[in-house]
């Protein structure tokens, strides 16, 4: 119901003592539109664990899930909150040189809302969760190796 | 790790329990309601081509039983066709609409600076185009009216004149909006009809410079107007409907029908609200006829030939239909109100006895001017129901206005208060000069403490 809008986040990534794990921390910002009157801020921050898919390629392919929590503002009903949500990624990279490296994601967020209740003075209201689609062309810079 | 996105998720969840906001719900549900009317009254309308004001059709001052008054070439005779065809063919039941609104937009502002875009300007609300139509055959052989057809169109325009139906629309942010416009992308009706020079059926078809005769039906067929991307027999009215008499407007009338004067107070985006909006179109469609008149020497000419059709009446300008530089300018003639109420929070009045048959009662709040020639009123209701309702709190003045006086040649220049008994024009001009003060409550009746008259 919302059209799909630009922006923009950032991520950082750790080794963990482990050959194909990793783990991940990022955060990214965006504003949807629409075509009627409907608009929404999003600020999706996450934590997840990332898996290299074990493929012999100069590509590197990673598989994520994780958890974290969404903040959305809805301007034209004045709404805002902090939403917990569930996380799952994909990503493709290639390393461009020593430091760069870069690739595609694919980012899935699944915020939950149903646990709140409606608001008591409109008894046909339903409560809904939500389901965004990130997909991001990203350049990652390789702090340490 | 795990002990990383644990504690993201449980910061969400704390987060959550400070307020119970919901952004995302809040996209689907909408606390608006946009109901669209068809009708001067807000609630309890007269029913439809039955009441004993609204029975028949009414007809514009040049048509008489006997003749078309300054008709050049004459048409005078109660049995030339075009004379039987303006006062007994061409009858309320017969009339069937096609009104295709593209879409409903209000605005906080006043005007429009040439930096902003459209969507800077216009909250677009309820951007679905809703199709209604009386009849959902069509003019072009074995295709119907399909889209019409899908969205249940003659259900629609049945509620439009019964009640309003529903528009689709989605929330807008808080504010007071004083600026609403009605997008009209087509206006026709059926049936109208083409006549020759001398006042008989015409077929449409020309030879030599004489028009050929017909008969009813092939003269109803010559009209030609599109709706719902086909053919449809009947009149493009809305055309006639963007320019007033005299002038050319700077902006179409229709596109958007709109006013720039209304308050429409959106303060609780919990609270579920209705936005009312109400067009003067039913009881108010009058027989028309536009004579071209281009040879009055040689009367069977097809440049004098002339058509009859339905569409509002000139209640606010009399219209001379030889005049070809005014013939297609009847703007003005419809008239558009919008309000807001929550249907939690409302109350009604009660009048003590109905007024008569096509008199309506109408509220306006306290502290506002009303002036029946102009505007429609705040709500209304007919004046054989005496309750008006869905009020929200606050004083009203209520007045009882009367159809009494229609334009034609004998009014005044630049007026329209010809007081003849017959032959007005359904809409009601005249209000009441003492108006009856109520204070009305939620959730309560209040009973008014006399009925408003007309003078």
């Amino acid at each position: 119901m919302l059209t799909t809008s630009l922006g923009g986040g950032l991520f950082f990534r750790g080794n963990i003592p482990s050959n194909t794990l990793r783990i991940e921390i990022g955060g990214s910002y965006s504003y949807y539109t629409s075509r009627t009157t409907a608009r929404l801020h999003s600020i999706p921050v996450y934590g997840a664990i990332c898996y290299t898919l074990p493929i012999n390629l100069p590509l590197s392919f990673f598989v994520k899930a994780g958890a974290g929590g969404n903040f959305l503002r809805n301007p034209v009903e004045g709404s805002r909150n902090w939403l917990p949500a569930g996380y799952l990624g994909f990503e493709a990279s290639f390393p461009a040189g020593k430091l760069i490296n870069i690739g595609v994601r694919a980012d899935y967020l699944f915020v939950y809302e149903k646990h709140l209740s409606p608001p008591a003075n409109n008894p046909n209201y339903e409560i809904y969760n939500g389901h965004f689609f990130n997909f991001g062309l990203m350049v990652n810079f390789n702090l340490a190796r | 790790m795990k002990k990383l996105s644990f504690t993201l998720l449980s910061l969400g969840f704390l987060a959550v329990r400070c307020s119970g906001d919901l952004p995302l719900s809040d996209l689907i549900n909408n606390t608006i309601t946009l109901k669209v009317l068809g009708t001067y009254e807000s609630n309890d309308g007269y029913n439809f081509g039955t009441d004993p004001k609204f029975g028949t059709l009414y007809k514009d001052d040049i048509i008489t039983g006997t003749q078309i008054t300054n008709a050049s070439p004459t048409l005078t005779g109660a049995g030339l066709d075009i004379v039987d065809y303006a006062n007994n063919q061409l009858t309320l039941s017969r009339v069937k609409y096609y009104i295709d609104i593209a879409e409903i937009r209000i605005a906080e502002g006043q005007g429009k600076s040439s930096s902003q875009a459209i969507s800077d300007y216009w909250s677009q609300f309820a951007i679905a185009r809703q199709l209604m139509c009386s009849d959902y055959t069509s003019a072009d052989e074995n295709r119907t009216l399909s889209n019409c057809s899908d969205s249940n169109g003659i259900q629609r325009l049945y509620d439009f004149f019964n009640g309003g139906f529903t528009y689709p629309a989605v929330d807008v942010a808080n504010g007071n909006y004083n600026h609403l416009g009605i997008y009209f992308r087509r206006f026709a009706t059926y049936p109208a009809a083409i006549f020759t020079g001398e006042g008989k059926y015409s077929d449409g078809t020309v030879t030599g410079t004489t028009a050929n005769v017909g008969n009813i039906a092939s003269a109803e067929k010559v009209p030609v107007t599109v709706f719902d991307n086909r053919s449809i027999f009947g009149r493009d009215i809305e055309t006639l409907l963007q320019n007033k008499y005299g002038e050319t407007a700077a902006e179409p009338l229709m596109f958007p029908l709109q006013r720039k004067d209304l308050s429409l107070g959106i303060s609780n985006g919990a609270e579920p609200y209705v936005m009312e909006v109400r067009i003067f179109l039913r009881n108010l469609m009058m027989v028309h006829v536009k004579q071209l008149s281009g040879n009055a020497s040689t009367p069977t000419d097809s440049s004098n030939s002339s058509v009859v059709y339905a569409a509002p009446s000139d209640w606010n300008i009399d219209h001379s239909f030889k005049d070809s530089t005014n013939a297609d300018r009847q703007g003005g003639a419809v008239l558009m109100t919008a309000r807001v109420y929550q249907p939690a929070k409302v109350g009604s009045i009660q009048i003590p006895s109905t007024a008569g048959a096509g008199e309506y009662f109408v509220a306006v709040p306290y502290d506002t001017v009303f002036d029946a020639t102009t505007t429609l009123p705040y709500a209304a209701t007919a004046g054989n129901n005496k309750t008006i309702t869905n009020l929200p709190p606050g004083t009203y003045k209520v007045y009882r206005t009367c159809d009494l006086k229609y334009c034609s040649n004998n009014s005044s220049a630049g007026t329209c208060d010809n007081l003849a008994v017959t032959n007005k024009d359904g809409f009601p001009e005249t209000q009441s000069n003492v108006p009856v003060t109520v204070t009305v409550t939620a959730g309560t009746t209040t009973s008014a403490p006399s009925t408003p008259t007309c003078p």
